[in-house]
């Protein structure tokens, strides 16, 4: 801001009394113009070519020489020749840029300098991550960190440094920069009227050398129809080309034909290990405590590492630090309420948020009423961060996550000669906490370190006590069964970001993990006064790992066209006695055909040490996290990604990608074992294999405007192959999805209503189904019958199509106290019986055992009401 | 707000109820294969069981067939051909199988084709060292029943063990017997019976703790050792009929070692013990 000052005083003197149509800077400079034959100043000079050129110049009169003079020749000359004239022997140059002029001092040869500084939101003084930093003049930019830093080396010159964000006004800064400078910027918010105008000024991901990632704004996500009202990060992330959600109403993620422990899932940078609420229905992503989401689904900079499929960044908000805010919801089945603000002189801030399920709470007076048992669920997320400012410099950051499910059933029963209870339960739950130091060295020189702690704990008991107290049986027995599983992470990051030149963005860090893995560990008791006492525990051992990691990469242009990603990540993982390493090549690539056309391609390799043991894949509770051994091999894949990008007018955005991608060592539950038998010898129970994934994904997007979204196609095919399923051959994956359109749109229908709606069409999943029945052995030496299936082939069959659409309208309103907004969705709204799963039934209405297929299907039209409001 | 709530779960509710189930026709068949099955042990003459598979939906059972031709081989030699009964049922009515040799069964028929099987008879008699039965409903109203093996050491054995009920006129019936002993590959069963494993007391004494729905005057239970293609057999016909109509596992397909067809051809060898209940 103190740069702007300096420059306001000398700024602007040039300016011109109408603006035509835009031109080629050619045809600008070549225009020919009459000017006045006297003798004028150098400023005086300038001003006359504007005005009669019809261009705005742009200068700061401190950089002119006072004594120079010039003179005009009477003939019509052109705007160049006339600025030829006005600027030989001064040291000033001029160029032609975005429709003005701009007059500058020639840079001393070689001479660079470094603008710096922070990116923020003016209104909450939140860090902007990803917001652009332009100078057309050089016609190079740059993006501000997760944190909201930029550094930006340019040749020591004066210029115009355009910032910029999604949803804020652009903010243009003025600036003679003949050193180090540091600028933090607070953009404002766009008014509702304004989104319209936003322009185009943003850098697009066409200029961007990343593939298969994109940003979702909060705010898109926020729009979308949400499912019962609850807005949904996985859920928004779906609908993404590339993303298959699995089973209908699921938030499990499929990404490339990877499995649902292939997405490393970050929540401030802490892996989340188990999303899921309500059985896989919802996330535990609350979204009023969320700043920005980033998706990556290939091409990964060498900074991820760890799981083979996606990254998906989280990053929580910071809190307000001007003044103190609220936020919440109602809805039909939870409440959600966010509070932040400062807590010392805009230094410090803090932002609390909470969302309660109270299912359990309506319910349980109905239960009571029409059984003797009590029952009650219920999930709750609680998101808190502070901040501290200690200085431009120092920045810390403590941040939490918490998160459970908890189900209950009693019952009570008494009867003529005695009594019996039962209490069962089911919780689970995770906890992720991160201690963050960000620390900027230099103007160059970026680091954040950071502690991390994430856990997630599965627990099940059943408690069971019986006395009878009369008649001719009197005992007294109860039985205890406990199961207890889960996975606790600490883990030490630190990482640098280096800004050499505005070529070159290097980073580069390391990070050490401590896993400790309780893969099961069960314990049965049981006392009788008839049977010998019972105590079995089996399996409590936890099992410690480690995990190591160094990245260094850097983002840089060789040439205006040419543009790459070049990195590697190397890690180690002490598992036992088995020490497995990794070096992985990661490479990015863009190349502009045209300004607003690029070619893109990437390659990647990544290494995942740890599996998840799961039957369903939809996210239950029940699914094991178990480390690679001596025995289970870490899971590798190589992706390769070519694309075009191309941006189409000021707001529309179409991105074509293909992709390859193979896998190894993936694991899978041997033929015939499962959950429980897991728990026994579970490196017995699971077997590895190999995957391969390819497809071809178009994404048309348009950001601005009144309208907003995204259509999404993708045309892809995913296989597994284990030597012991299907015979050893290749075999659909379940979630192989052949076509999967997905469509999601937004509409500003005045100020205070918008209209949003989802459509998404996919091919059916691939499921196994019997084809023969046959006798079992065991009819022959009883005198019962019993027949067995015979299935062919692993998923050999599709169910059907599944297809669906989701519609919102929100109505918002500007209160005294701040703002109510009404919300009413209609999930599934033309009603859709999507297959869930097929099953075989056996009918014997007819006196026969008739076999048939049937159908399930949930989640009908689902109406929803929420209520929301700020403050 | 609270009638808010309350009107909003309703309607949750009445929301959810319409989730439904409906038949679908699909185009499954798959052709008919030979179904060959014979649990042999040197107690019994041997005895094979042929019969033909039909389509899912079909809505005939499986059938017998009964114009098949079977070969028995006994390392390698020909013992004989079984004798065609009813219902698919072939007899020997001299031998029975014998420890420590290899059988082979060759079975033709003329629409089917061959079908080939083959196994060692090689599986120890473990006998019961004790079984108790207690006639007082515990805590989950189910009789509390226990058999004690003592298991060979140094060799995987592998075991079925079935209850049957002893009505006071003398008819025996096939007990529903539970078991939540850990060393239990399947929870519940009846005409299959409960399969263990020695995995974890190989080489000691081991009581199984099993739990029937209805009470008898007196048990006979019946613990066999059988072949690891009996067990697996066993093992996976248990986990289909678990996992069959579980939307969230992978169906499962039960195992066979019968070339060009379906079925199994395994051994066991069965140690049987009568038990009255004990009295409190």
């Amino acid at each position: 801001m103190k740069s702007m000052r300096i420059l306001q005083k000398g700024l602007l003197l040039a300016f011109t009394l109408f603006f035509c149509l835009p031109l080629w800077a050619q045809s600008i400079l070549d225009k020919k113009i009459s000017l006045p034959g006297a003798e004028f100043n150098l400023e005086r000079a300038l001003e006359e070519i504007g005005k009669r050129a019809g261009i705005p110049i742009a200068l700061s009169s401190s950089q002119l020489p006072a004594q120079a003079k010039v003179r005009f020749p009477s003939a019509e000359i052109s705007v160049r020749e006339a600025l030829d004239i006005s600027l030989q022997h001064t040291g000033l140059k001029y160029a032609y840029l975005n429709g003005q002029i701009i007059i500058s001092k020639r840079a001393g040869k070689g001479k660079k300098a470094t603008v710096s500084g922070y990116i923020r939101s003016a209104e909450t003084n939140e860090n902007l991550i990803g917001a652009n930093i332009y100078s057309a003049h050089h016609q190079t930019g740059a993006s501000s960190n997760a944190y909201g830093f930029y550094s930006f080396t340019l040749p020591a010159d004066s210029l115009y440094l355009r910032y910029s964000y999604v949803g804020y006004q652009t903010h243009t800064v003025p600036l003679l920069l003949n050193g180090d400078t540091v600028i933090n910027i607070y953009l404002s918010q766009l008014s509702l009227q304004e989104v319209e105008v936003l322009s185009s000024k943003m850098e697009s991901p066409t200029q961007l050398s990343t593939t298969s990632r994109m940003e979702i704004p909060v705010e898109r996500i926020e729009a979308m129809p949400a499912f019962f009202g609850e807005v949904d990060v996985l859920k928004s992330i779906q609908f993404l080309p590339g993303v298959q959600s699995g089973m209908e109403g699921s938030t499990a993620l499929y990404v490339r034909g990877g499995g649902p422990d292939h997405n490393l899932i970050l929540i401030d940078g802490v892996p989340v290990y188990n999303v899921s609420h309500l059985f896989g229905f919802f996330s535990v992503f609350n979204s009023d405590a969320i700043n920005h989401v980033e998706l990556y689904k290939g091409g990964f900079p060498a900074r991820y590492g760890g799981r083979l499929s996606s990254v998906i960044n989280v990053t929580t908000r910071e809190g307000n630090n001007k003044s103190l805010k609220g936020e919440g919801s109602i809805g039909l089945i939870s409440s959600k309420l966010t509070l932040e603000g400062p807590i010392k002189n805009e230094k410090t801030s803090f932002l609390v948020s909470a969302r309660r399920t109270y299912l359990d709470a309506l319910a349980r007076p109905l239960i009571s009423l029409a059984t003797p048992h009590t029952m009650g669920y219920f999930f709750y997320d609680l998101n808190g961060k502070i901040n501290h400012q200690f200085s431009h410099k120092d920045r810390l950051y403590l941040s939490a996550y918490l998160g459970n499910d908890k189900l209950r059933l009693k019952f009570n029963d008494v009867f003529a000669e005695g009594k019996r209870s039962s209490d069962d339960g089911l919780r689970w739950g995770n906890i992720t906490s991160a201690l963050r130091w960000n620390h900027i060295f230099s103007s160059k020189m970026f680091s954040n370190a950071i502690l991390t702690y994430s856990s997630y704990d599965f627990s099940y008991f059943s408690i069971l006590d019986q006395q009878i107290l009369s008649g001719p049986y009197q005992s007294k027995t109860s039985s205890n069964d406990k199961y207890l599983s889960g996975i606790r992470d600490w883990s030490l990051r630190t990482e640098f970001e280096y800004f050499p030149s505005a070529r070159h963005a290097i980073r580069f860090g390391g990070q050490a993990t401590a896993h400790a893995f309780s893969p099961g560990a069960s314990r049965h008791r049981q006392t009788s006064e008839q049977v010998t006492e019972i105590d079995t525990a089996f399996d409590g051992s936890t099992i410690h790992t480690s995990e190591f990691a160094l990245y260094a990469e850097d983002d840089f242009s060789l040439t205006e066209q040419l543009k790459m990603n070049l990195g590697v990540h190397g890690s180690g993982y002490q598992t036992g006695p088995s020490f497995y390493t990794s070096l992985q090549p990661r490479l990015s690539l863009r190349y502009l055909l045209r300004p607003d056309f690029a070619l893109k391609g990437s390659f990647v390799t990544m290494t995942q040490y740890i599996h998840l043991l799961t039957n369903s894949g939809i996210g239950l509770p029940t699914d094991l996290w178990v480390p690679a051994t001596s025995r289970i091999k870490p899971q590798e894949s190589r992706q390769w990604v070519a694309g075009l990008s191309k941006d189409i007018g000021p707001s529309l955005e179409v991105s074509l990608e293909g992709y390859y991608k193979s896998m190894n060592h993936v694991i899978e539950f041997a033929p015939a074992t499962g959950f429980f038998e897991a728990d026994t010898d579970w490196e017995s129970n699971i077997i590895s294999g190999k995957g391969e994934s390819y497809g071809l994904e178009v994404l048309l997007q348009k950001k601005t405007g009144r309208l907003t979204g995204w259509a999404g196609y993708t045309l892809s095919k995913t296989d597994r192959q284990f030597a012991s399923i299907n015979k050893g051959k290749k075999f659909p994956y379940k979630y192989d999805r052949r076509h999967d359109v997905d469509l999601t749109l937004s509409y500003q229908l005045k100020p205070h209503i918008q209209i949003s709606g989802n459509w998404v069409y996919g091919t059916g999943n691939a499921v196994s189904l019997p084809l023969q029945r046959y006798t079992s052995a065991f009819t022959l030496y009883n005198r019962y019958s019993r027949e067995v299936y015979q299935y062919e082939g692993r998923n050999n069959f599709r169910m059907k199509p599944v297809h669906r659409m989701d519609l919102s309208i929100s109505f918002s309103k500007q209160k005294k106290w701040g703002e109510r907004k009404w919300i009413v969705s209609l999930y599934n709204a033309y009603s859709r019986m999507n297959p869930l799963y097929y099953t075989v039934s056996t009918d014997y209405s007819a006196g026969l055992a008739k076999k048939k297929f049937i159908q399930y299907s949930v989640f009908p039209i689902i109406p929803s009401l929420s209520y929301h409001f700020k403050f | 707000m609270n009638l808010f709530i309350k009107y909003s779960f309703g309607l949750l509710a009445i929301l959810l109820l319409p989730a439904c189930e409906k038949e679908i026709d699909l185009a499954i068949s798959g052709q008919p294969q030979l179904v060959v099955n014979s649990l042999f042990t040197p107690d019994s003459l041997w005895s094979v069981h042929v019969s033909k598979s039909v389509p899912v939906v079909s809505p005939n059972p499986p059938s017998p067939v009964n114009d098949a031709t079977i070969q028995l081989f006994e390392d390698g030699v020909l013992l004989e051909e079984l004798t065609r009964g009813v219902n698919g049922l072939y007899t020997s009515t001299t031998h029975k199988p014998m420890v420590g040799k290899t059988y082979e069964l060759q079975v033709r028929d003329q629409a089917l084709g061959q079908a080939t099987a083959r196994e060692r008879m090689e599986v120890e008699k473990v006998a019961i060292v004790d079984a108790r039965y207690v006639a007082v409903r515990d805590a989950k109203h189910e009789y509390p029943v226990s058999v004690k093996v003592k298991d060979p050491a140094g060799v995987s054995n592998f075991y079925v063990v079935k209850v049957y009920g002893v009505e006071e006129k003398g008819d025996i019936y096939i007990a529903d017997t539970r078991s939540d002993d850990l060393a239990a590959s399947s929870k519940e069963a009846s005409i299959t019976g409960i399969g263990f494993s020695d995995a974890l007391f190989d080489g000691k004494e081991y009581s199984l703790q099993l739990k029937l729905f209805y009470g008898y005057p007196k048990l006979i239970i019946e613990l066999q050792n059988v072949s690891p293609a009996y067990y697996q057999y066993h093992y996976t016909q248990q986990l289909q009929g678990k996992n069959t109509n579980d939307p969230f596992s992978t169906p499962t397909e039960v195992y066979t070692n019968i070339s060009q067809g379906l079925g199994i051809f395994a051994s066991y060898q069965a140690d049987t013990m009568h038990v009255l209940p004990e009295q409190k």
